[in-house]
């Protein structure tokens, strides 16, 4: 389920929100703190880790796509 | 400038650019140039958005510096045969004429074209050159610079605003409306010329591992500039024919280029340096002989296929795996480390792409334009992947500046005739109306359609009873769209970019129903026209009458 935000880390500077190409991830407005809301729209281009301060961004590939050798 | 005269968020300028990738930036930045208003709509944020959001690491150019083969006519040889002569060879020769003066503009910015230890510039031969016309750079931070440059010359960026409808005054063009992707809100633009960079439209077939949103190029270009053309009565040409690549197995990232530029090779399941069969330059050949190639070897039971970078001298290795490929893809090796390989000690194993409409050097499809850039619709520019002739990055930068500054030019001329069509505000509105439609299908079950109908009949084996059938199966999916409903504005920007892809679907099997030949590989393989017939050496030239699409077809010498 890409991209994982660790809510410990982050500081809720919606940065990642902010530069999302699809969109996919919004600040929850009660806990202000970022939300992948659409994870399967996700293209893996890892904007959201590039910006992030606090290196709260994790890149997780799904299984599906590292079978193979 | 913004005024609030009516409920409805009003951005005026006197140039409209739509789409803020790297062409759409470039477009701005040469109609700044020329003193006018600009104005950026752009459907995420510009400093990241478009195929180059991440990063990109290949500019290819000549330099004049010096080499007998680093000349403009030299450079012009080489594209016009990559293209095949099916190409307006002196809108090629205006937009090459400016490459050198881009690699400028990049480095006034502060993108480091050149090697920072040597200063000077790492260049390679790729796709069929014999020259080493690429340049190798680290362009992770391309974008936001480009964004600096445009806030410094005053351009107006307007960003998460997806454009879905052009407006006319009359003959000319008034503007555009669109809505604001977070808020769902209508937003009107007034613009009297307007300039087409939207790039590319990649969610059209199906992707080899299951989800269409794993694709090369961005997968939220959705080729709304194809539609927004075509609703306008401009030209479109060479639409039947798409592009894949090579992608490592299951991460559809771009990165071919890179390794093949690095001296990689590609291998079979026999251990066999396949592409030496197909092209004296094998891993140099162009890359739809390489797409080819590749499919082959598969078909024929010497499969899976590999990249090989084991032989690379360290230094080589070093720059691949650290500078190029996650410059290409940032997460390239997050993925190699995720899956278990590394490319300097394994054999990566590799796929045929999803097809798509997508950039890079030696893709025909586009808008038509002419040697300004202006379509066939006057008032009305495109640039970058979705005009044609242009080619991935450097092109998307030179057709873009030129594009930018005949606007201009345009615009000066035009100085005083404006004006919104009086019925603006009810277009507006009407932009938005699948947010307010209760019930309706939801956008993923058209687009699938699409996807389906494309992998199925317009892939890599066509037929005319098959292209006849994906036409009468679009047509349905297209009154399916118009009862899309939108549960929030995300979803309504799915919708739109769902009638984007049918609208280039249909252009896309239309274009290929008409060739009655096989050329450039899978890109067009006819079943029942399996060879290449040079009567068809030329272009299908699709408009819209009516809304139906109507072809005429134009020899490559008599563009």
């Amino acid at each position: 389920m890409p991209p994982r935000i660790d809510h410990e880390l982050c500081t809720g500077c919606g940065l990642c929100d902010l530069r999302c190409p699809g969109d996919l991830i919004h600040l929850d407005e009660s806990s202000g703190l970022p939300e992948v809301k659409y994870p399967e729209e996700c293209w893996h281009c890892g904007v959201c880790r590039a910006e992030c301060p606090t290196g709260a961004v994790e890149i997780v590939f799904p299984a599906l796509w590292t079978m193979g050798s | 400038m913004e005024h609030s005269s009516s409920k409805i968020r009003l951005v005026q300028a006197d140039i409209l650019v739509i789409g803020g990738g790297v062409s759409g930036l470039f477009a701005a930045i040469g109609a700044a140039g020329g003193g006018c208003r600009v104005a950026v709509a752009e459907k995420a944020d510009a400093r990241r958005s478009g195929d180059a959001g991440a990063g990109n690491d290949h500019f290819t150019t000549y330099l004049n510096a010096g080499e007998p083969w680093d000349t403009f006519d030299v450079f012009m040889e080489w594209y016009m045969r990559l293209a095949d002569g099916m190409v307006n060879r002196k809108a090629a020769e205006a937009n090459v004429a400016l490459l050198p003066q881009t690699v400028k503009l990049l480095e006034e910015m502060g993108v480091p074209m050149r090697n920072q230890k040597t200063g000077t510039y790492i260049r390679t031969p790729t796709f069929g050159q014999k020259s080493s016309y690429t340049i190798n750079f680290d362009g992770g931070s391309m974008k936001p610079l480009m964004v600096k440059r445009c806030e410094e010359l005053g351009i107006e960026i307007v960003n998460r605003v997806q454009v879905a409808k052009l407006l006319r005054a009359g003959e000319n063009f008034a503007g555009a409306v669109g809505f604001d992707v977070r808020s769902g809100e209508p937003v009107i633009f007034e613009a009297g010329q307007i300039v087409l960079a939207t790039g590319d439209a990649t969610r059209l077939w199906q992707n080899p591992s299951g989800n269409p949103f794993n694709t090369w190029n961005s997968p939220f270009n959705s080729g709304t500039a194809f539609r927004l053309a075509f609703e306008s009565g401009a030209e479109l040409a060479h639409m039947e024919f798409p592009v894949l690549t090579l992608t490592p197995k299951g991460f559809s990232a771009a990165g071919l280029n890179a390794i093949l530029s690095m001296g990689g090779h590609l291998l079979n399941a026999l251990g066999e340096r396949y592409m030496e069969k197909y092209h004296p330059l094998a891993e140099g050949a162009p890359r739809w002989m390489i797409v080819d190639g590749t499919h082959n070897e598969i078909r024929e039971g010497r499969g899976p296929c590999y990249f090989d970078c084991r032989h690379l001298p360290p230094q080589d290795m070093d720059r691949l795996k650290n500078h190029l490929l996650p410059v290409d893809k940032l997460t390239y090796n997050d993925f190699c480390r995720q899956k278990g390989v590394d490319i300097a000690a394994d054999l990566v194993e590799l796929q045929l792409s999803e097809m798509q409409m997508g950039g890079h050097t030696g893709k025909l499809f586009g808008i038509m334009v002419n040697e300004r850039y202006e379509t066939t619709c006057a008032g009305l520019f495109a640039s970058g992947v979705a005009a044609t002739p242009s080619y991935a990055l450097s092109g998307a930068c030179s057709t873009g500046l030129l594009a930018g500054r005949e606007a201009a030019i345009r615009a000066r001329n035009r100085s005083g005739i404006r004006g919104l069509p009086e019925n603006a505000e009810a277009i507006a509105s009407s932009v938005v109306a699948p947010l307010r439609r209760g019930k309706g299908l939801p956008w993923r079950e058209v687009e699938d359609g699409i996807r389906q109908v494309m992998t199925d009949y317009v892939g890599v084996a066509r037929t005319e009873a098959g292209l006849r059938t994906a036409l009468r199966s679009l047509r349905r999916l297209e009154q399916m769209a118009e009862e899309t409903a939108a549960t929030d504005p995300h979803e309504l920007l799915r919708c739109w970019e769902t009638r984007d892809l049918l609208c280039t679907a249909k252009l896309v099997a239309y274009g290929a129903l008409q060739r009655n030949e096989s050329r450039f590989g899978v890109a067009h393989f006819r079943g029942d026209f399996p060879a290449r017939n040079d009567q068809w050496r030329g272009a299908f030239i699709l408009r819209s009458a009516d809304g139906r699409i109507e072809s005429r077809f134009v020899r490559a010498d008599s563009f």
